[in-house]
């Protein structure tokens, strides 16, 4: 009896904050795993990362190679290049870019905001389209409005974004020559459009498909049975009852995709040449150039690990329902 | 039967994969040309005339090498597959069945793995081994396992508070054997519906990958390297573009639907 009266009386605000330490606390070990997993997938497999770093030519002249190797510090043993990039990390220092000879930190603070505008826009139209066309499909069940758009949306988590990005680009800019079939524009809306329609394109259709599927559970609810009951008018209904309590769980598996939406970005800035963090990534991937590699793979990494934790936190949040421990 | 029959979603994707399957099965009978046959001198060539789907740059038959493209994505979701599938299981297991350090270990691996996204990870892993056919198999085969062995955890927890395991436990059945005889039964369903989806997944990010230079290399006809050309000639030779693709989507879509069909027939609630 004491014990369930002294629990009680932990404030809401602690339990929440013990919450997030835990979370916090976890995070950071699955950031240092990540951070070694690569580190030595990038270092131990075969291939020498001297002869990867420089240019193939080189490889045939012995002492060239031992500069290259001795420029880059591949010449220490792998665990003490270990511990002096982790070292470096904790200072800032991502390395310097093989290809560019420029800090890596510096290559993607340029290309990080390009991609971080980009996602966060698909995001936006996906979350707006993507629940209004489920909500829209579950309310007419079984009616000619859901079979298309169930139909669409089946088709738009098989189709690849990039091919749905060649069909935009095709149709758009080489048909219709409305919108600029690729590049950044420094920046303009008109050069954001299709990269970004292509890029949300399967997240509308997930969410469509998992809105549709949780607002006919909730329908089933005996809150919303009740609710009815009462003689309260469908639109209050549908609107306080069924869409509200629906979102808990759009919110959470919705977002878990904004972290998807931020990988899948390497696709279509490469479809559309978008001078973001994907189309670093792949570029350096083709010039061997490891460090900067490794960098845009720490970032894609971190920024799904951040997502996942401030989901956690906020479903915790919503849903009192939710163990905290 | 006929509870499969009346799965509309079954039976049309079932028909979309097995439409995918004769063509790469009997592609040499199929194909009307050499898929890596060059004749410059019919390069380029719209749909229609002697090549159903026109031609690309190097004058090869495009129809004939969607055909054999059909080859290479069907392997590969299939072998990428059967090891995940394996590695999925057998972590599940271990994880759900003996609990502990065990559990805590695999789940920690998974977990990390969860935290790198796939397409990021198949990137990583071929720009260490370089681009080629059997280091894409190799990339995916080891990358696409966590939802598997997450699915098969939880599911093995549940079956093994169930009273038939605990009877065999009871009579002395060795651990070994519970999870042969026992818990891998139970959970052929779920495997299966992740294993159609997880096969669809391994095509898209194999196209994904040789879309972006980093899989299959040319001459090797696959969808995906074949679209990367195609985006070259988006203004003089569009239909390079929009039949991989189709191709790509019909397969892809194929499994999706086989994949929501057969989750309806394991659990209706699902």
């Amino acid at each position: 009896m004491g014990l369930s009266v002294s629990l009680k009386a932990v404030p809401f605000i602690i339990i929440m904050a013990n919450f997030i330490l835990q979370r916090l606390f976890r995070s950071v070990f699955t950031v240092l795993a990540v951070i070694t997993i690569i580190f030595f997938l990038l270092n131990l497999l075969p291939g020498d990362a001297a002869l990867l770093g420089g240019d193939l030519r080189k490889s045939q002249n012995e002492e060239a190679m031992e500069a290259v190797r001795e420029k880059w510090g591949l010449d220490k043993p792998v665990p003490q290049r270990y511990f002096s990039y982790i070292i470096n990390l904790l200072k800032g220092d991502l390395g310097i870019s093989y290809r560019t000879s420029l800090p890596v930190i510096k290559l993607i603070g340029q290309s990080i905001l390009p991609t971080l505008k980009l996602a966060a826009f698909s995001f936006i139209i996906s979350v707006v389209i993507g629940i209004s066309v489920g909500y829209i499909a579950a309310l007419h069940k079984n009616s000619l409005v859901d079979f298309f758009s169930m139909f669409f949306s089946i088709f738009g988590i098989s189709a690849p974004r990039f091919w749905i990005g060649l069909m935009l680009m095709y149709l758009f800019a080489a048909t219709f020559r409305i919108l600029p079939a690729s590049g950044y524009g420094d920046g303009a809306i008109s050069y954001l459009i299709l990269p970004a329609i292509t890029l949300s394109l399967p997240l509308i259709s997930f969410l469509a498909r998992t809105t549709r599927a949780t607002v006919l559970d909730v329908i089933d609810e005996d809150y919303v049975r009740t609710a009815k009951a009462k003689g309260l008018s469908m639109k209050v209904v549908n609107w306080k009852h069924v869409l509200r309590n629906s979102l808990i769980s759009i919110v959470t598996v919705g977002g878990l995709q904004f972290g998807s939406l931020l990988a899948n970005t390497v696709i279509v800035e490469k479809v559309f040449s978008y001078p973001g963090l994907g189309s670093l990534i792949v570029d350096s991937i083709h010039r061997r150039d490891i460090p900067a590699v490794q960098g845009c793979v720490l970032v894609f990494s971190l920024s799904f690990i951040l997502i996942n934790l401030i989901i956690d936190v906020l479903y915790g949040y919503m849903d009192p329902r939710i163990n905290y421990s | 039967m006929r509870k499969v029959l009346k799965n509309k979603q079954l039976v049309l994707g079932s028909m979309l994969v097995l439409a995918i399957i004769i063509l790469a099965v009997f592609a040499p009978l199929i194909a009307p040309y050499d898929p890596v046959g060059n004749n410059l001198l019919s390069s380029l060539q719209p749909p229609g005339g002697n090549h159903i789907l026109g031609t690309d740059s190097l004058g090869r038959d495009q129809l004939s090498r969607i055909i054999y493209g059909s080859r290479i994505s069907l392997m590969l979701g299939l072998t990428t597959q059967l090891i995940n599938t394996l590695i999925g299981v057998i972590l599940g297991v271990l994880a759900g069945y003996f609990g502990g350090r065990v559990d805590n270990l695999i789940m920690g691996l998974t977990n990390v793995m969860l935290s790198i996204p796939a397409i990021i990870l198949g990137l990583t892993i071929m720009a260490v081994m370089g681009p080629g056919l059997i280091n894409i198999f190799i990339a995916l085969g080891f990358t696409l396992w966590t939802y598997t062995c997450r699915v098969v955890r939880a599911q093995t927890m549940l079956i093994k508070e169930k009273e038939f395991v605990k009877a065999a436990e009871a009579l002395g059945a060795s651990s070994w054997r519970i999870a042969i005889k026992h818990i891998i039964p139970q959970i052929v369903g779920p495997v299966l519906v992740i294993a159609t989806f997880g096969a669809a997944s391994a095509i898209l990010l194999e196209a994904s990958l040789s879309f972006l230079g980093i899989g299959v290399q040319p001459p090797t006809p696959s969808w995906g390297a074949m679209l990367s050309r195609g985006r070259e000639y988006i203004w003089t030779a569009p239909w390079l573009m929009i039949y991989p693709g189709l191709f790509l989507v019909t397969t892809i879509l194929g499994l999706n639907l086989m994949g929501d069909g057969l989750r309806d027939y394991w659990d209706p609630k699902m």
